[in-house]
């Protein structure tokens, strides 16, 4: 999957959060055989169970999916490419997803406004 | 004995106990990934407010209950075992920092403190008359995914204190 896509609005969503609260962090994973990227702010999942909560809110196997942080400094939002789900078929190994796949969801956060 | 609990009071407690056992799993699942993220401004503000978190929903939990036989044991030591979990996160926030046997140590508490503070609130529950349901439908796949996070945190950490793999995580986008 070389493309991915990322609702602005999710985006923004985070980003105000990360304004409002600067101890909050954008919980991001992107499913893998859609290339859909979802995002939530930490604060916002009910139990802060982090990605995989989010990845079970919406029915996403982890095997599928793949997850990464988002951090404010200053006026910037700076994605981090750290989750469990990065090891092989969600299984915990590598905390990091390959990098072309990282910079192609850096290229469609930035796209829809990060 | 403690009086038995209102409707409104067992809808509460459950939500609380439900509350923390989540809170649990994402401090494994989501916590670990913070404190093992370096390039991650914020990282001890996030961990030390999410930790407040935690212990607020264990004093509201405990003011709620009588800490009377039979909960008397496992109010003390969700409320001791919460502290030590604050504790342990705090330093593997730290991890790069620590000598070998440190972070042995303290990724060892961490999974010792997951699995008594998941007894704890089984068992807070089941004195209380209130059941927590929220690890019954838990698949073995799930379980395997937070033992397999806990079982590998030691690796994980020396694996990260490389520091070029550590600086590649992030991309700033300004």
């Amino acid at each position: 999957m070389s493309f991915f896509a990322c609702d602005p609005r999710e985006v923004q969503r985070v980003k105000d959060a990360l304004q409002y609260n600067d101890v909050n962090l954008g919980v991001g994973i992107v499913h893998e055989p859609t290339g859909q990227i979802r995002l939530s702010p930490f604060d916002d999942l009910p139990r802060r169970g982090g990605h995989v909560e989010l990845a079970d809110a919406l029915g996403l196997p982890l095997a599928e999916c793949k997850g990464f942080i988002i951090a404010r400094q200053g006026d910037s939002f700076m994605p981090v490419n750290m989750s469990h789900l990065n090891g092989p078929q969600g299984q915990p190994g590598s905390l990091q997803m390959p990098a072309a796949t990282f910079a192609g969801v850096v290229r469609a956060l930035l796209g829809a406004g990060l | 004995m403690n009086p038995p609990l209102a409707t409104e009071q067992r809808d509460r407690l459950h939500h609380l106990l439900t509350q923390m056992a989540g809170r649990l799993d994402g401090a494994v699942d989501f916590w670990t990934t913070v404190c093992l993220s370096p390039a991650l401004p914020g990282r001890r503000a996030f961990l030390t407010a999410n930790v407040e978190g935690l212990r607020g929903l264990v004093a509201e939990t405990r003011g709620m209950l009588s800490a009377s036989a039979p909960l008397a044991d496992p109010l003390a030591v969700l409320a001791a075992r919460c502290e030590d979990l604050g504790n342990a996160f705090l330093t593997l926030g730290r991890f790069e920092s620590l000598a070998p046997d440190e972070l042995r140590r303290t990724t060892t508490a961490i999974a010792e403190v997951y699995r008594d503070l998941r007894s704890a609130l089984l068992e807070v529950g089941r004195a209380a008359g209130v059941p927590l349901s929220y690890w019954e439908g838990q698949r073995a796949q799930r379980e395997e995914y937070y033992r397999g996070i806990l079982e590998r945190l030691y690796g994980l950490c020396v694996g990260l204190t490389d520091s070029e793999k550590v600086t590649d995580t992030a991309a700033r986008t300004r």
